[in-house]
């Protein structure tokens, strides 16, 4: 078979990425009135996933930093929004820039020690906040319910919007949530900061012999990560309508790890890819054993990196090489 | 006065506890720069194999010593087949792995033993010494002279025999180490073997006080992190005063500021390992680093 070549920037590249899009657009759009209202559900879910995925991606896959207290960004998003909506009964929508701004908060606050921290004690410090916010929840039981978790009454949302139903709007809002989070991270990695950023992971020191302060952006990219976390979690809160201190452990935070790993680290169409496996992967392993979802990651998670460090991804892009080229426009000389 | 010193013996008991997996973290990390996240899960498997042995009918103290020896090859496997191929990858590849290898520890684990909490039998004698109105139980005496014992052995064996010289010196370089004939790789299989064992100490020790079930070590292995750090990474006296350390202020924090209660303890880590950064990142008895351009 013969190999072709396409150029990137060519027309043809062009309406061959328009089409993909389009078809991709149509699938998620058609999806929740093909599928059953629980199918529905499971994609809203793996899609909350992905968002997790892509917020750790910012911080791990960009600037190379380790966070393994995610599972406690996320769950202080999706306390933020059952407090809120439970509590003081706000409108669920205007709980989410409420979420984001606490957590863009407590990003900085994790992020400032964070820059005195080589990659090992950065670990080891997320690890600790991600294994302390279950007895901290439980600590301050006269706001979080304790151990028994928060919950929101499904009346607080409408039975139909626009002729969805729940299970379908949910969807479509976490969807749209999805596709302006996506762009928002691709231009910030396309932009200058995503350009300094990934310079730091790459080498430091030459980054800040190039006049890139390492401590603002180390900050920053911890602050945004940790908001983006905070979002999927307000919007996990609209979905489950509930909020329980073990919802939110290490085992989500490792989960989000190898949801990353698995669709490949640094690349944005690989958190979609990990949030799915996240969801289903899980679904059917628990359906023969309890406990094999866990081996499976866990097994999963250290072949890959041993074997296939650029995870899924890599491998489809492997199989796309085959058949055929996309390549970079020639260079004019003058 | 006497609540305070309750409170520091049951903290050096417990401290005990974490010294022991914090020698097992710093002994693989000085030897091969690797930091074992797992190091905790495998510690709660040793405790799950004792319990195995036990309820086959060997005697506790015999069900022990088998389960330490087990885990000594069972860590040795672990080295060769999961963290060798990452051993010199970015440190963001070892932090996967080791994570990987937590989560399939401790899903076997519920997969073997379940996971409701089971009663690990005793392994020292009820019962209390009585000074003055402070008592100290057996139980605490025991683990922490089991912790002397094993911190004694360590320093002997690392001081007085060829595998603990050559354990030293792949510690201090590996390359050179290489050229004057020694056989790293199996220095630092036998290592891993030994730091499993030690956490396999930690772990069937801690089991009678914690019960058994496969999220025992967690806590544990943050607190075990936090004295690793706390006394240096390198320094295996370190990761001991910092562990008992570490037991004895996390005690006396949750007994005397009734704000952190016990459900806060687990916060003590988390302060000790910032303060640590902020003021001697290099730890208590670390050795320095400083980064070559």
């Amino acid at each position: 078979m013969a190999k072709t070549t396409i150029i990137r920037g060519t027309s043809q590249y062009r309406s061959i990425v328009t089409v993909g899009f389009a078809l991709l657009g149509l699938v998620v759009i058609l999806l929740p009135f093909v599928m059953s209202g629980f199918r529905t559900f499971q994609f809203t879910m793996a899609l909350l996933w992905a968002l997790g995925v892509l917020s750790l991606n910012m911080l791990t896959g960009w600037s190379g930093q380790i966070s393994l207290g995610h599972s406690a960004l996320f769950g202080l998003g999706s306390y933020t929004t059952c407090i809120l909506v439970g509590t003081y009964e706000w409108n669920p929508l205007l709980t989410i820039p409420v979420a984001a701004l606490v957590t863009f908060i407590f990003g900085i606050m994790i992020g400032i020690p964070a820059l005195r921290l080589a990659g090992l004690y950065l670990a080891l410090m997320t690890l600790a906040i991600g294994v302390a916010f279950t007895p901290v929840i439980r600590r301050f039981k006269e706001h979080t319910g304790g151990s028994m978790g928060i919950s929101i009454k499904k009346k607080v949302f409408p039975e139909e919007i626009v002729g969805l139903n729940l299970d379908q709007y949910l969807y479509f809002l976490v969807v749209i949530f999805a596709v302006v989070m996506f762009a928002l991270a691709r231009n910030l990695l396309k932009s200058r900061v995503g350009r300094a950023i990934t310079a730091m992971r790459d080498n430091e020191i030459p980054a800040q012999t190039m006049g890139i302060y390492p401590a603002r952006y180390k900050t920053l990219i911890f602050a945004t990560s940790s908001m983006f976390a905070g979002i999927a979690g307000a919007l996990y809160a609209f979905v489950i309508r509930f909020s329980a201190p073990y919802s939110f452990t290490l085992t989500l935070a490792i989960f989000f790890l190898a949801g990353l790993v698995v669709g490949g680290i640094g690349t944005l169409a690989g958190a979609v890819l990990g949030g799915l496996f996240i969801q289903f992967v899980p679904y059917y392993a628990e359906e023969i054993n309890q406990s094999l979802a866990g081996m499976v990651f866990g097994i999963i998670i250290i072949v890959i990196m041993v074997t296939a460090p650029t995870g899924v991804l890599g491998l489809i892009k492997k199989v796309r090489a085959r058949v055929v080229t996309v390549a970079d426009p020639p260079v004019v000389r003058n | 006065m006497t609540k305070f010193f309750q409170l520091v013996i049951a903290g050096i008991e417990i401290g005990s506890i974490y010294a022991l997996v914090a020698l097992a973290i710093v002994i693989i990390y000085a030897s091969t720069g690797l930091k074992n996240l797992a190091q905790g899960e495998m510690a709660m498997f040793s405790a799950f194999i004792a319990y195995q042995f036990h309820a086959w009918g060997l005697g506790i103290w015999l069900a022990l010593i088998l389960a330490i020896l087990t885990t000594f090859v069972l860590g040795m496997g672990v080295q060769q087949v999961v963290l060798k191929p990452v051993q010199d990858s970015s440190l963001l590849t070892v932090v996967i792995v080791t994570l990987g290898l937590f989560l399939g520890l401790n899903s076997v684990a519920g997969f073997i033993w379940g996971y409701m909490m089971l009663a690990f039998p005793a392994i020292f004698p009820e019962g209390a010494v009585e000074i003055g109105s402070v008592g100290i139980s057996y139980a605490a005496i025991g683990v922490f002279a089991v912790l002397l014992a094993c911190a004694g052995a360590l320093f002997a064996l690392f001081q007085f025999t060829k595998i603990g010289l050559a354990m030293r010196a792949v510690a201090y370089n590996k390359e050179t180490s290489m050229l004057v004939g020694v056989q790293v790789n199996r220095v630092i299989m036998v290592g891993f073997g030994l730091a499993a064992s030690l956490g396999a100490v930690g772990g069937i020790f801690a089991a009678p006080k914690l019960f058994l079930d496969p999220f025992m070590m967690l806590t544990v292995l943050i607190y075990a992190l936090a004295s690793a750090a706390f006394g240096g990474l390198d320094s295996p006296l370190g990761a001991v005063i910092a562990g008992l350390f570490i037991g004895v202020i996390e005690n006396l924090a949750g007994g005397y500021i009734g704000f952190i209660g016990s459900d806060l303890k687990i916060v003590v880590p988390l302060v000790i390992i910032l303060g640590t950064l902020l003021f001697r990142p290099q730890g208590l008895l670390g050795r320095k680093y400083i980064p070559r351009v």
